[in-house]
């Protein structure tokens, strides 16, 4: 079993703030976050609320996310997460870097290979983090925009199946697309 | 012992078996060597979520990628087809020439699948013989659960009535299926029987109707609509008032404009913004104490008695709004030959409420006159101010419509106004120092104890490009100067703007 992992260095502890812990899938490996970043996850918010008192040291499990995407994703929550966290305001507050410092971190942020990049959307789905849906998805999107069917083929490593009576058919369909 | 070639052989063998297996998962992932990505593999939530960035055209095109991605077009969420020649596009909206676009649509409706459709939205001058067209995608968009609904079927409409011919739009197809499914409804240039028996309105939030023949009881059709948010109603013909008399109670925008109406009266507790265009009649909005913002346009007064009620009236006709934080009036009034009176005026009454929530009016105000220095309407505002005590910002935005004007050289105030303690930052543009304007700059500086920002601009800012009608040439210097005299008589500041602000 790999060793317990800790969140890429945040330092929440020492300045006293509250922190998570959360749970990969597979309980391989435990990380803990600042409360803020953790509650940037709409399903982790709703868990602690349902776990109410009883949240222990022992950890949220997410069942749906592996230990790689879940270090992946928090990457990307305490970079977003708000300076100070307030379980209602943690929504509003603005994230305590720069707006161009984000751009620039999600920009790299999404330099991934297909299969993180579908992990990751998966996950922000499952954990409902908005922006980070929002930027998944952006990032597959303009991985199709402007490109001709064939092209997207070659970028997304997709082949087609179509018969060419049948792709005569499909482009006859939408000819005032082309 | 460690190294035993047996147990590294198993070692091997086993990381191997590992490694297999998670090829395989890949593989049956899709994503065998993770450089390949089937967007079928993607949760369903998020599919639509991904093409909804894509435009129709686009996600259109993709249909040639793969047989998955031919039913991932099928899907496609926001159906929206513009076939009008001008006019703004939506950002969402594909135009499609005049020629095609009946076929396209059908074409389109006909392969998708009607599951995922969030929006369905034409606007095309659809020809009166073609109802059988028009029901076809009303079908197709009922059939599919559109949460948003949008058509203007004769987008070259002058937009201050319906036209003449419309096509009639059946809402209770909105209520033919097994549960209410419809969100948001645009209606533009169609014709409607509302009536109290008509479901599927539950969930509705957003009613737009514009230029739409009403035949029937709309106050009947709003008692189902218990999750209304934002109403807009403008320019609709076959309603005589506008009084709905059960509780709206998550109405938060009110919009009423150009309708022939006698009256208003609503029940809306939780209204937040208010906007109203037409002439001077009763409004009632019972109830409303959240109100924060409310935007009064009046149609142009001709009437001496129409033109003294139309800047006042909010005060004295629609005490309802008095809790509201910001108040924008709009007003226009002609007087060929004035009469100079201070004081028909300062007869007015008390209104019912005084408005104390209100932080910050405007008034835009145009008036059309022979003679500038004898037009006395805007005199009134003195006595107003008393009405709203807790006032912070006041902005008036005034074009006098006339053909000659000359700065008023008179020294007298006649307005006396109350003290004002609250009002910091006043604005004024088209001032040129017109006989009224000037009285009522220095009735303020006289009784504001914590002006702070005193502003004046000769040029008009009023926002309908009615500058170059502004025959008058703008004698600056001479402003500039009873503004320096102003400012030393009263010992405030008044600071006259070089160029207007960006509103």
């Amino acid at each position: 079993m790999a060793a317990a992992a800790d969140s890429s260095g945040d330092g929440g502890t020492s300045s006293g703030e509250k922190t998570i812990v959360l749970v990969s899938s597979d309980n391989s490996a435990r990380f803990e976050v600042r409360e803020a970043a953790a509650l940037l996850s709409q399903t982790v918010r709703r868990m602690i609320d349902e776990a109410g008192a009883d949240a222990s040291g022992d950890g949220i499990t997410l069942p749906d996310v592996d230990a790689k995407t879940l270090a992946k994703v928090l990457e990307y929550c305490n970079k977003h997460a708000p300076a100070s966290s307030s379980s209602s305001a943690a929504e509003a507050a603005p994230p305590a870097e720069g707006e161009e410092d984000l751009e620039r971190f999600d920009r790299e942020f999404v330099r991934v290979d297909m299969g993180t990049l579908y992990s990751l959307v998966t996950a922000a789905s499952y954990l409902k983090i908005e922006g980070l849906l929002n930027l998944t998805c952006q990032t597959i999107a303009d991985m199709i925009k402007g490109k001709t069917p064939e092209q997207i083929r070659k970028t997304l490593g997709i082949t087609s199946e179509f018969t060419p009576e049948e792709e005569d058919e499909v482009r006859r369909e939408n000819a005032w697309a082309f | 012992m460690k190294n035993h070639p047996e147990q590294q052989q198993q070692q091997q063998r086993m990381e191997g078996e590992a490694a297999a297996k998670r090829s395989r998962l890949d593989h049956q992932r899709g994503l065998s060597d993770g450089s390949s990505f089937h967007m079928e593999d993607l949760p369903e939530e998020i599919q639509p979520l991904v093409l909804s960035l894509l435009s129709l055209k686009e996600v259109a095109r993709t249909s040639l990628v793969s047989r998955n991605w031919r039913k991932l077009w099928t899907r496609y969420p926001n159906l929206c087809f513009d076939g009008s020649k001008d006019g703004p596009t939506d950002m969402d909206s594909v135009k499609i020439e005049r020629a095609k676009f009946v076929e396209t649509v059908n074409s389109i409706i006909q392969h998708h699948s009607g599951i995922g459709l969030n929006k369905f939205s034409v606007r095309f001058s659809l020809g009166m013989d073609s109802s059988d067209i028009l029901n076809r995608w009303i079908c197709f968009a009922t059939a599919s659960k559109a949460k948003i609904i949008a058509m203007n079927l004769s987008p070259k409409g002058n937009y201050l009535e319906p036209s003449k011919q419309v096509h009639y739009f059946p809402l209770e197809a909105l209520g033919a299926q097994d549960g209410p499914f419809i969100q948001c409804l645009f209606l533009t240039n169609v014709s409607i029987k509302p009536h109290s028996d008509i479901c599927g309105f539950t969930k509705l939030k957003s009613l737009h109707l514009h230029c739409i023949q009403i035949i029937g009881d709309l106050s009947g059709l709003l008692l189902n609509c218990s999750s209304l948010e934002d109403l807009e109603v403008i320019a609709c013909s076959g309603v005589t008032d506008l009084n709905i008399p059960h509780q709206l109670n998550k109405l938060r925008h009110l919009l009423i404009s150009n309708m022939r109406i006698q009256m208003v009266e609503f029940h809306v507790p939780n209204l937040s913004h208010f906007g109203y265009k037409g002439s001077v009649i009763p409004v009632v909005l019972h109830g409303c104490s959240k109100l924060q913002k409310a935007t009064l346009t009046y149609h142009r007064t001709w009437s001496e008695e129409g033109n003294n009620k139309v800047l006042g009236h909010v005060f004295h006709g629609i005490p309802s709004v008095s809790a509201v934080k910001v108040l924008h009036v709009h007003a226009n009034t002609y007087t060929d030959q004035p009469l100079w009176s201070s004081q028909a005026h300062s007869s007015i009454t008390r209104p019912a409420s005084m408005f104390l929530n209100l932080r910050h009016l405007t008034y835009e105000i145009i008036i059309f006159t022979k003679l500038a220095n004898r037009h006395s309407g805007i005199l009134q505002l003195a006595q107003y101010l008393s009405f709203v005590p807790q006032l912070e910002t006041l902005e008036m935005h005034m074009l006098y419509h006339v053909s000659v004007g000359r700065c008023w050289r008179g020294d007298g105030i006649s307005c006396h106004m109350r003290r004002h303690d609250h009002l910091k930052t006043v604005y004024m543009s088209g001032f040129r120092c017109y006989r009224a304007q000037v009285e009522l700059l220095c009735g303020i500086l006289e009784m504001g104890t914590v002006l702070e920002d005193v502003t004046i601009e000769p040029v008009v800012t009023i926002p309908w490009g009615l500058e170059s009608m502004n025959f008058v040439s703008i004698p600056r210097d001479e402003i500039c100067e009873w503004a320096h005299r102003t400012s030393q008589r009263f010992g405030k500041a008044i600071t006259v703007a070089k160029r207007p602000p960006p509103r």
